[in-house]
């Protein structure tokens, strides 16, 4: 079998200036749900994992999985990664009869954290969203661009803690435009 | 820099979006039963007012949803948006 | 000169234990910390600061903060240096280098002075009027080095600039006191507030006006309320932060001073402020008089003068007249007086200044009223002021009886400008207030408001209620519940003013209006005898209130002058519109962080670290950073491209293809769908094979080309061209989102979720045969141009037998993360079949050879499919298509149109230039019947091979044409595309 690889793997991790702290989030699996009904979206999800389909710009969580809103009619499970190809098959299997389409997207992108209360100052230097705590609390999402590409950003809840969801072709730029957004 | 009101993700930058042109604008067909004047005004022709238009726009760097936008073209003001299809205020003057 | 000659024995805002060497114009100086630069020069007698741009006159400081013309200098050296910076805002620091800018070899002593002898040469419009022969252009470059102000650094600045994107409830311009009012009043609320101010310490003119407010000294109520409002946790006090630009929907643009003061290695921040509400107490600016000679260094504005004295403790002068159409003028003349410079009078050009001139006479000041300037003693400095009894009322004056008024000092005071920039920027509509001689904001665009001096409310007083109910407004407007509380008082006082906008023949000797752009009084008339009577004509024409000084001492003083000149009303003249930035920004500051190699995002494929391993010179191709080729120790470019596309012919390539673009297309309607979207047929396909496809803008011009895949009957996987992914699928959206929402079709773009490897040549069967899979690679149950899923060494695959090559191909498509340890199992497995990885050019070559077009290369913004040789699909295919009735225009079926043909120089070894066109008429060598579009050697047929863009091509193959480029023509024939294996043999191997 081949070996699994991510542009993360050298990505050095630590504390940086200022009581911030960056890491990969590694392990995770993430699946595309799109879904021309919510209802049968809700139902699959109830019944797979009983988890709740959360409201615009919000993520729902439940034990090891998160499920995020991306926009209408679709939604992002992070999950364990080894539960991946098993949830793919038995929520394709509860959505068969309706027009819907989970896609496997863990390696089409790359999951960080950003952690340390000024991370959401730092993010703010690429990033039009208000970002601190009172405007991004916990299940709070955006999409939105940050360092000029695409990204998903959501509050995980841990305390001072922003996830950044990135297309894995641009995780060399954004580790750069980390380096630099963070260096003292 | 406008400040759009995401019908989805609420007020977003006008950079997260992308501009589509007024609205509505009905593709004629079939193909065979347009005269050339009935596409030339598809493909060209636009009112392009002084004043309040309106226009679709995309989230584009967002929820990627198409919208609605009431705008005043000689303010920028932005009176309503609304999903397609959905109603919004009439324009006036 | 003693160091401090001018120095007050006490007093002011300085830190006299804190000595600073600087040097200006190549001088060494010594000021103290909290100093300004100019106010450091004043200290030590320097006058002359600055050269006027045209005429290189001698000029001295006339303002004490952004409001000062002349004193425009050159910050630092070497990379790090900063042009055209006022010496009124530059903080002293230890060891500061600074120039004066357009003088040589410095302000005191310019060589250029002597064009003040060819002043009648300069009127107003002198350059479109002189430099029109032989051509401006031939004049321009000596022009731009007389002319121009600083200079840029030339090599890269090493220095880091921030930016910040930043929220608030309620952002307040200006840290006076309607400023700090409108703060308080808002933080009280609770709401969250941002205070910005461009100095460096808070206050504003409470700095230098010494006034008691709630019964105490100003200064200590401006460092309380300082205190609460950076003890607040929801409000952000921002200084040295200049609010530059006001944009739609309260778009504030700052611009934040961080170095040197703070230890942050970060020169500036850039900040973008999106509030609900925007108070803008920007304050006002005092107004110059115009009259002769009012540029002879040692006439300042009264509140400069003021504020040099009180918060530098530096002596502007040592006796001082005043010059004055307002009250305000008597405020500054006790002012000056209590910190020891002499007045020797206060020259009122209102005839009876009414209770202010009688207890200005009371406290034993000379006051002489209805008295006008007339001119003014001395060259580079103030000797006298020569004032005039003035007869008749304004604006035609007479004089009587001149006076000389012995001083070196001249404190001019014609009354207060508000500062409306940001007003103006964000569209705010201006009116002129007669009983303040001034334009004041009136309509403002939604949650925008003006307060304090900056609305006209020019007294503390009513600054600070103003102020006060403006914060309480703006914050009640942002949803605020809470209180504010009352707001702070202040003593009134008199705030008169009668417009003086310029003395009586002041055209007969220079009366400057804008002295940073050296603009007369006369060179208005000028202007307006030659017919540039609207205000917007003028300015540009005259150039008045233009370049760094945007007008902010001069506007108001032209637009009362050609009020006086056309006899129209002020307030039917209208203004000038106000652009960004107030004041000027630094490029490094809107640069940011966006610089060198953040400049652009560039797409990585998974296999970057192997292509730099095996020494790929990587180049960037749309969105994407590929490898161009594989360098070789000593081979050059063109030896390593020729090696790879020899493996590619005669044994085994590799080509990372992961930036194809990859959109899933699902559901029932998918078919439907796809035939839509794609020029060409896709319902027809069946399961498991592939289909190469064209699609058209509704113009009916080719966007993109790639391959479909049917992987079930509701199923397909749309392949676009690398730079395309997500401009086709954001199209599908569009379509599927705008125009037939109705379809049951969902479309996913996993670009990023697969990689792709090309494996291509004779021996790529060879190859894939020493990898375990599940998929049957025999030519019979797997012919080219068609697709299998199944898994490869343990990983999900997806097979697909097309290439750009013409070789015998398949495309390997596995979950990216997989991608790595794929290619680097081809290359160790493929050793022994002689696998080689090739580049974009490589494959560039190959596919010109084969006769593969790309569009946009080989296809411009009007070719229609029929162009490519495609145009029999229309009457085969029933359904719409996006741009099917584009196609069946006249324009579109006309016989001599560009086609796709080959191009095949006569002599074999010629190469024809891409670009290079092919000639209508060889004789007379004009007009051109197309263009060449790809061209390369080819080793596979020993020859160049080129593609190209001709006129009635298909009908014309056979036909012999001559191609030009630069002055060369070569011979050609016009031949099919199809160079090499025109039957595809090689492909279906």
């Amino acid at each position: 079998m081949l070996e699994r690889r991510t542009p993360l793997e050298s990505m050095p991790e630590g504390l940086m200036p200022d009581g911030l702290h960056l890491a990969a989030v590694r392990d995770r699996g993430l699946l595309l749900l799109q879904s021309a009904s919510s209802p049968a979206m809700q139902q699959a999800l109830e019944r797979e994992l009983g988890l709740p389909l959360p409201a615009a710009q919000q993520v729902t969580a439940l034990g090891e999985y998160a499920l995020l809103w991306l926009a209408p009619g679709q939604w992002l499970l992070d999950l364990p990664a080894k539960m991946t190809a098993s949830i793919e098959t038995a929520l394709g299997g509860r959505l068969e009869a309706t027009l819907a389409a989970v896609t496997d997207l863990s390696d089409a992108l790359i999951s960080l954290e950003l952690g340390g209360a000024l991370a959401p100052e730092i993010l703010m230097s690429g990033c039009s969203v208000d970002l601190r705590p009172h405007a991004f609390p916990p299940g709070c999402l955006a999409r939105t661009a940050l360092a000029a590409v695409p990204a998903i950003l959501w509050n995980p809840g841990a305390p001072e803690r922003i996830r950044c969801l990135i297309e894995c072709a641009f995780a060399d730029h954004m580790l750069s435009w980390l380096r630099s957004a963070t260096r003292r | 820099m406008l400040r759009i009101p995401c019908p989805w993700c609420g007020p977003r930058d006008e950079p997260e979006f992308r501009w589509g042109g007024e609205v509505p604008v009905l593709r004629p067909g079939p193909p065979e039963a347009v005269c050339a004047a009935a596409w030339a005004e598809y493909l060209f022709m636009r009112e392009n007012p002084k004043g309040w238009v309106r226009e679709r726009w995309v989230h584009a760097c967002g929820c990627r949803q198409w919208f609605v936008v009431i705008r005043n073209t000689v303010t920028h003001e932005i009176r309503a948006t609304a999903p397609l299809g959905e109603p919004l205020p009439e324009i006036g003057p | 000169m003693s160091r401090h000659a001018h120095r007050l024995e006490r007093g002011g805002r300085i830190d006299r234990s804190r000595p600073l060497d600087f040097e200006f114009d190549g001088r060494r100086y010594e000021g103290f910390a909290g100093d300004t630069l100019a106010s450091a020069l004043l200290a030590n007698g320097v006058r002359i600061v600055g050269r006027s741009l045209k005429l290189h006159r001698p000029r001295g400081l006339i303002g004490a903060w952004s409001e000062e013309p002349n004193a425009i200098v050159q910050l630092g050296e070497g990379e790090t240096t900063v042009p055209d910076l006022k010496a009124t805002q530059v903080e002293l620091t230890e060891g500061l280098v600074a120039r004066s800018v357009n003088c040589w070899p410095s302000a005191r002593a310019d060589v250029f002075a002597f064009l003040g002898i060819f002043a009648p040469l300069m009127p107003a419009g002198f350059y479109y009027k002189t430099f029109k022969w032989p051509s401006w252009r031939w004049f321009e470059p000596a022009i731009r080095r007389a002319a121009g102000l600083g200079v840029a650094p030339t090599r890269p600045d090493p220095d880091r600039y921030e930016e910040r994107h930043e929220h608030c409830d309620v952002l307040v311009v200006g840290g006076g006191p309607a400023g700090l009012a409108a703060a308080l009043a808002a933080t009280r609320a609770g709401v969250r507030v941002v205070l910005v101010d461009d100095r460096p310490v808070l206050g504003g003119a409470l700095q230098w006006e010494e006034k008691l407010i709630d019964s105490r000294p100003a200064l200590e109520w401006v460092a309380e309320a300082e205190r609460e409002l950076r003890a607040a946790s929801h409000t952000r006090v921002l200084t040295r932060t200049s609010a530059f630009g006001c944009y739609d929907h309260r778009l504030v643009a700052l611009s934040e001073r961080v170095a040197p003061q703070s230890r942050l290695p970060i020169r500036e921040r850039l900040w973008h402020v999106r509030a609900a509400q925007v108070v803008l107490a920007t304050g006002a600016i005092e107004r110059p008089l115009v009259f002769p000679e009012n540029d002879v260094p040692g006439i300042m504005l009264a509140s400069a003068a003021m504020s040099y004295a009180a918060q530098y403790a530096v002596r502007p002068g040592t006796r001082t007249a005043l010059l004055t159409s307002t009250d305000f003028a008597y405020q500054a003349a006790k002012a000056l007086q209590a910190r020891g410079i002499e007045i020797a009078a206060v020259v009122d050009t209102r005839a009876d200044p009414g209770e202010v001139a009688a207890d200005a006479r009371r406290a034993g000041f000379a006051v002489l009223a209805g008295y006008g300037p007339r001119r003014v003693h001395g060259a580079r400095a103030v000797r006298a002021l020569e004032v005039a009894r003035l007869a008749g009322g304004a604006p035609a004056h007479t004089e009587q009886s001149p006076l000389r008024i012995e001083c070196d000092l001249v404190c001019v005071s014609g009354g207060w400008t508000p500062t409306v920039h940001l007003f103006s920027q964000a569209r705010g509509a201006l009116r002129y207030d007669a009983q303040r001689a001034a334009l004041v904001p009136a309509a403002g665009p939604k949650g925008l408001q003006c307060a304090g001096a900056a609305a006209g409310n020019f007294a503390l007083r009513e600054c600070l209620t103003d102020g006060f109910a403006a914060g309480r407004q703006a914050a009640k407007a942002a949803g605020a519940r809470a209180d504010a509380g009352v707001a702070p008082m202040a003593q009134p006082e008199r705030c008169a003013v009668a417009p003086f906008w310029s003395a009586p023949h002041a055209d007969r000797r220079k009366a400057w209006v804008d002295l940073q752009n050296d603009v007369t009084r006369a060179d208005l008339a000028l202007a307006v005898r030659e017919n540039l009577r609207s205000v917007e004509h003028l300015k540009r024409y005259t150039t008045t209130g233009m370049a760094l000084d945007q007008g902010k001492t001069s506007n108001m003083n032209a637009l009362g002058i050609l009020a006086e000149l056309t006899q129209v009303p002020i307030p039917e003249i209208g203004t000038t519109t106000f652009r960004p930035p107030y004041d000027p920004v630094t490029l490094g500051a809107l640069a940011g962080r966006r610089i060198g190699a953040l400049y652009h995002p560039l797409r990585r494929t998974p296999l970057e670290r192997q292509h730099a391993a095996l020494g790929a010179v990587f180049e960037d191709f749309g969105a994407w950073r590929r490898p161009a080729w594989y360098a070789a120790a000593g081979r050059g470019r063109q030896e390593c491209i020729r090696a790879e596309k020899r493996a590619a012919r005669g044994a085994v390539s590799v080509f990372d293809g992961s930036p194809l673009g990859k959109i899933e297309v699902r559901g029932e309607d998918a078919a439907l769908f796809l035939d839509r979207m794609y020029y060409n047929s896709m319902r027809t396909l069946a399961v498991g094979r592939i289909r190469y496809g064209i699609m058209l803008s509704e113009h009916g011009v080719i966007i993109d080309d790639g391959v479909c895949m049917r992987l079930a009957e509701d199923h397909f996987l749309v392949s676009t061209t690398g730079g395309a992914a997500e401009r086709i699928f954001s199209g599908f959206e569009e379509w599927l989102q705008c125009e037939w929402p109705q379809l049951r079709v969902l479309v996913t773009n996993v670009t990023c979720a697969w990689g792709n490897i090309a494996v291509a040549g004779p021996r790529a069967r060879e190859l894939l045969a020493l990898l375990s899979t599940d998929i049957d690679l025999d030519p019979g149950a797997f012919p080219h141009l068609a697709v299998r899923c199944g898994r490869l060494e343990g990983v999900p695959v997806r097979i697909a037998r097309v290439g750009f090559t013409g070789e015998l191909s398949f495309e390997l498509n596995v979950p990216a993360g997989y991608t790595a340890a794929l290619w680097e199992l081809l290359l160790a497995r493929g050793a022994s079949s002689g696998v080689r990885p090739i580049g974009v050019e490589a494959l560039q070559e190959l596919r010109t050879e084969k006769g593969y077009l790309h569009v946009g290369t080989d296809t411009d913004g009007r070719t229609l499919p029929a162009d490519i040789g495609m145009g029999d699909i229309l009457a085969r295919k029933s359904e719409d298509f996006v741009g099917r009735r584009s196609l069946m225009r006249a324009e579109a079926q006309r016989p001599d149109r560009l086609q796709f043909v080959g191009l095949a120089a006569d002599d074999p070894a010629t190469l024809l230039p891409v670009g290079a066109h092919v000639l209508a008429d060889p004789q007379t060598r004009r007009g051109s019947h197309g263009y060449v579009t790809s061209s390369c050697m080819s080793e596979a047929l020993g020859r160049s091979v080129a593609l190209g863009l001709v006129q009635a091509g298909r009908r014309r193959l056979g036909e012999p044409v001559e191609i030009y480029c630069d002055g060369r023509l070569s011979s050609a024939h016009i031949v099919s595309p199809h160079w090499y294996d025109p039957k595809g043999e090689r492909l279906h191997a």
